[in-house]
């Protein structure tokens, strides 16, 4: 509603910029205009004392400054009302899991504001199958480009070896990778990991993402605290919620 | 600039018809403390005799928890003290019981009370909460000076004990009482003068072909048996009112806030806006 | 250059250059701003109808933003207009805007209705301009009564279904169409349904359109202004154009600084009673209206929003005839109606009420009371000034209130019906020949 305001000032302003030649309006000092000069020489001679041109765009400008600012203030809450719900902000609360059933080499998925994030308890061989990997078969083998918080190790993406909290969404298109845990299952090097039927993105144990699939950057980890047997998604060790 | 005023006064007018609102039942006198709704600690208490009292049988399903933040609580004192039927915070505050045990138990399901301090003012469902008195020829033994039989027991009776009430029918007996009017006017100065809460009622009754008219003033005795003294529980009561008035507009305080920006801001426009007009219908003659 | 505009480009940029030979952009600029001459001595009066168009711009962008988040099922409908206020960030702002915007659209229009009543806006040659804003108001009617019924609580379900059940006094098929109206035996999920479709899609589209009618015909004809003569039979030529009216100037930019000063005086107003008073003390928001609809409970005592409380109170005071509420309705209808016969009903010789005769002035003072009495009274119930007693029992209605309704119903009818005689009888004033405007009376004083 204030738009307007600010819209009609501004239109005020283009006024004198844009249509000065183009109407036979004000007598401006030099102006061509040998119209209104014909006709009402009376009324010329006092405008040329009383318009002053460049007061009414220092009028301009000062209307415009507060109008500015109660147009912004009017977009405002039509813009915020965009944002999440306090209800899909409560749906999207912290989810909190007990792993303390979860045996070495046991994957379980955790729903996360829609989304699948896996827990998996590593084996040791497992573990030690992520190191293995060479750094030239993994695009991203540093996770330098992927999403992950601070205080997960870069390699292992975990705060705990044996670990791995990621979300189950593969970076491509958004399908769901599928488990692929024996060695040798996807040929004679695969030491296991996760494998995407949609387009044949291949991840080690780690999430991170092999070089030849078509998935660009390794599954992104989301925040979490892990405090003994109790994982929380959705939060900061800190406390912080994402 | 004096036309324009006068010019002006049909929309002043038409904006200042006087508040009325036909509420029905009879006439009350209220009496009773209320509590200011930017003062956090009367609202935290306010809200520990919701949470206690109220939510039992009642819920509050638009509003969340984790709003509560907004009278000065930290989560954890909110989950530790307030939250006795969830464990999940952004959850909204509903009833301890089923709706459908509540419309078994008590005919009806309790209404929901979110926005109940608009729709029933602050200052009824102040006297409300006060108006309970013992009454044994209601089903739960409890009758109301505001709601008269309505179905709702007094919950906080342990608090406040047991109030009764003092009826004084006024009715022309030709004798001390001699005109209708004149028990009218002794029942009005009866009811102006009570210190505590009053109600006043006119009943009409056909007998003979003749309308008979008397006035009744209930007024009530406080009670001295419960955990309160009358004083704690009219100030526990301004408390809880102060609540549910919050938490029928949560976002009060907010919004008189962003009010002042919003009205300052139109301030600054309006001289920048006037000074515009004045420059460019200089030149209008 | 082939360009579809008469004259030249109003621009420099190339774009809009490349735009004014495809589109007219220039002339509708030229024909509706900065070559609509508008007399030059428009009052505070004028203001409001640009701050209708405001507060139109202002219903439609909240309501967007509103059916964002709102839900047309008699389950949700309630909780979602709760969700909105306190789930949805700001959703506070943006609902009490909408509300506060019906009813300051009614203030707006009125007030703007008013001003056409006062300087004969409707006379000759503006007849065409005055039955599109009578069909606006029409609109707007129908616009707010169906957005009432959206927020569920109980004044939306009992004003819906005293409304609709206006419809059953219709002789013969009345049951029939109230049923067909509602879609269902008593107001429900159909009618809420249908109501929010006409609501948001059917009239705000038939509005719009005839906002723009409405201002395409005014801009045809010219605006009337507050002494009521043509300013294009007086002289020619000002300093823009030697065929404009001598007393008419560009409404861009001079009407356009103006109506700034007004939009932002209107929006401090505005915004007073959307942060500080959204329920007007129960006249925008009612109380009732915090409850969730309750079929098998009628509140205590319903009453229309203000603004239709001058009808609702007409209605109230014609008495049934034959049994039948039917009179009463077809007084309401005919009480909105007879603004569309005004401009052959006055026959005035002159238009503005600076001219008029003490005849048509108290007449007008008369009608004016009538509605505001009418408007108080529709709000309260019939007993709110008591009632005769028992020496009354050979009125059919006791109640005072009833018998004042009833009488500035003739005075608010007879305002219109009889204006032929009056107006015509009526001791005018001389028009001036030239407008009025301040520094034509005190031409030393400015400056």
């Amino acid at each position: 509603m204030t738009i307007t305001v600010t819209v009609a000032a501004v239109a005020a302003a283009s006024r004198d910029d844009s249509a000065d030649g183009a109407l036979t309006s004000g007598p401006r000092p030099g102006g061509p205009c040998p119209t209104a000069r014909n006709f009402q020489q009376k009324h010329e001679k006092r405008m040329s004392e009383t318009v002053n041109e460049s007061r009414r765009k220092v009028a301009i400008a000062t209307a415009a400054v507060p109008g500015t600012l109660v147009g912004a203030a009017a977009v405002t809450p039509f813009v915020a009302s965009l944002a999440p719900s306090e209800r899909a902000k409560a749906a999207g609360a912290p989810v909190e899991v007990d792993i303390s059933a979860l045996k070495p080499g046991e994957k379980m998925n955790v729903e996360w504001r829609g989304k699948v994030v896996w827990i998996m308890r590593r084996t040791p061989e497992q573990t030690a199958s992520i190191t293995q990997v060479p750094a030239n078969q993994l695009n991203d083998p540093d996770s330098a480009k992927s999403i992950q918080p601070e205080y997960v190790d870069k390699k292992t993406r975990s705060v705990q070896p044996d670990l791995g909290i990621m979300e189950g969404i593969c970076t491509h298109l958004g399908c769901s990778p599928v488990n692929k845990f024996t060695p040798g299952e996807l040929g004679n090097d695969w030491r296991g990991g996760f494998y995407c039927p949609c387009h044949g993105s291949k991840f080690d144990f780690a999430g991170r993402v092999f070089t030849g699939s078509p998935a660009p950057t390794n599954l992104p980890v989301p925040p979490h605290k892990i405090d003994g047997t109790r994982v929380v998604i959705g939060i900061n060790p800190d406390g912080k919620e994402a | 600039m004096k036309k324009a005023l006068f010019a002006a006064l049909p929309l002043v007018l038409s904006l200042c018809v006087t508040t009325a609102w036909a509420a029905g039942g009879p006439e009350i006198k209220i009496v009773g403390a209320t509590a200011s709704s930017t003062n956090v600690e009367s609202l935290q208490r306010g809200a520990r005799l919701f949470v206690n009292h109220c939510l039992n049988c009642h819920s509050a399903q638009f509003m969340r928890y984790n709003r509560l933040t907004d009278l000065k609580l930290t989560p954890e004192q909110i989950k530790q003290n307030l939250m006795f039927t969830t464990d999940k915070i952004g959850d909204t505050m509903n009833a301890a019981i089923s709706p459908k045990d509540a419309k078994e138990w008590f005919g009806a399901v309790p209404p929901d009370l979110s926005v109940m301090a608009r729709s029933y003012t602050a200052e009824r469902l102040g006297a409300y909460l006060r108006g309970f008195y013992v009454d044994p020829s209601r089903p739960t033994g409890w009758n109301n000076l505001v709601s008269p039989n309505i179905g709702m027991p007094h919950v906080m009776a342990e608090l406040q004990g047991n109030p009764t009430v003092k009826e004084t029918v006024f009715k022309a007996d030709g004798k001390d009482i001699r005109t209708t009017s004149d028990a009218y006017g002794r029942a009005r100065s009866a009811f102006i003068a009570s210190n505590t809460m009053a109600s006043f009622e006119t009943h009409v009754e056909k007998k003979d072909g003749k309308t008979e008219t008397h006035y009744i003033v209930r007024q009530l005795v406080p009670a001295t048996d419960g955990l309160m003294t009358p004083q704690q529980f009219d100030a526990a009561m301004a408390d809880l009112v102060n609540f549910m008035g919050y938490v029928s507009e949560p976002y009060r305080n907010q919004r008189v806030q962003i009010g002042i920006i919003v009205m300052l801001l139109l301030g600054l426009m309006l001289p920048a806006a006037y000074w515009l007009k004045k420059e460019y219908w200089k030149d209008v003659t | 250059m082939a360009s579809a505009n008469k004259g030249p480009s109003l621009f420099k940029s190339p774009v809009m250059q490349w735009v004014d030979e495809r589109f007219p952009l220039s002339s509708l600029m030229r024909d509706h701003l900065t070559e609509y001459y508008a007399p030059k001595n428009f009052n505070f009066w004028y203001y409001f109808g640009s701050l209708a168009l405001l507060v139109l711009v202002i219903q439609i962008v909240t309501g967007i933003f509103l059916t964002m988040n709102y839900k047309p099922d008699a389950n949700y409908a309630f909780g979602s207009v709760e969700f909105i206020m306190r789930d949805v960030d700001y959703g506070w702002v943006i609902r009490y805007m909408h509300s506060t915007g019906a009813s300051m659209f009614f203030v707006v229009v009125y007030l703007h209705m008013c001003r056409g009543l006062m300087y004969g806006s409707y006379r000759k040659p503006r007849e065409l301009v005055w039955i599109l804003g009578c069909l606006i108001y029409l609109a707007l009617m129908a616009e707010a009564f169906f957005g009432y019924l959206l927020p569920w609580g109980q004044m939306s379900f009992w004003g819906a279904q005293v409304i609709v059940n206006l419809f059953s006094a219709v002789p013969f098929i009345g049951p029939e169409l109230a049923v067909w109206i509602r879609g269902d035996y008593s107001i429900g999920d159909a009618t809420l349904n249908r109501f929010f479709a006409f609501h948001v899609i059917a009239l705000p589209l038939v509005l719009l359109g005839l906002v723009a009618a409405h201002i395409i015909a005014l801009h045809e004809v010219g605006s009337n202004n507050p002494d009521g003569i043509e300013i294009k039979k007086g002289p020619k030529g000002n300093r823009w154009s030697k065929d404009a009216p001598a007393d008419g100037i560009p409404f861009h930019p001079y009407f356009t600084v103006k109506d700034i000063v007004g939009v932002v005086v209107f929006l401090m107003i505005f915004s007073a009673i959307v942060f500080f008073a959204p329920e007007m003390g129960g006249y925008f928001l009612e109380h009732n209206n915090f409850i969730p609809a309750d079929p098998l409970k009628t509140p205590d005592h319903i009453a229309p929003v203000w603004y239709f409380t001058p009808f609702y109170s007409i209605l109230r005071a014609v008495p049934p005839l034959f049994g039948s509420q039917f009179p009463g309705v077809i007084a309401m209808g005919l009480a909105v109606m007879v603004f569309f016969a005004l401009p052959w009903l006055d026959r005035g010789k002159v238009k503005s009420i600076r001219y008029r005769g003490t005849l048509w002035k108290s007449w007008f003072a008369a009608f004016i009371i009538a509605f505001f009495v009418l408007g108080y009274l529709g709000v309260e119930p019939t007993t709110v000034w008591g009632q005769f007693g028992d020496w009354a029992s050979f009125l059919d209605t006791r109640d005072r209130a009833t018998w004042a309704a009833r009488f500035f119903t003739v005075v608010y009818f007879a305002f219109f019906f009889l204006m032929p005689w009056y107006t015509s009888r009526d001791k005018t004033k001389p028009e001036p020949a030239r407008v009025r405007y301040h520094e034509h009376e005190a031409p030393a004083a400015a400056e």
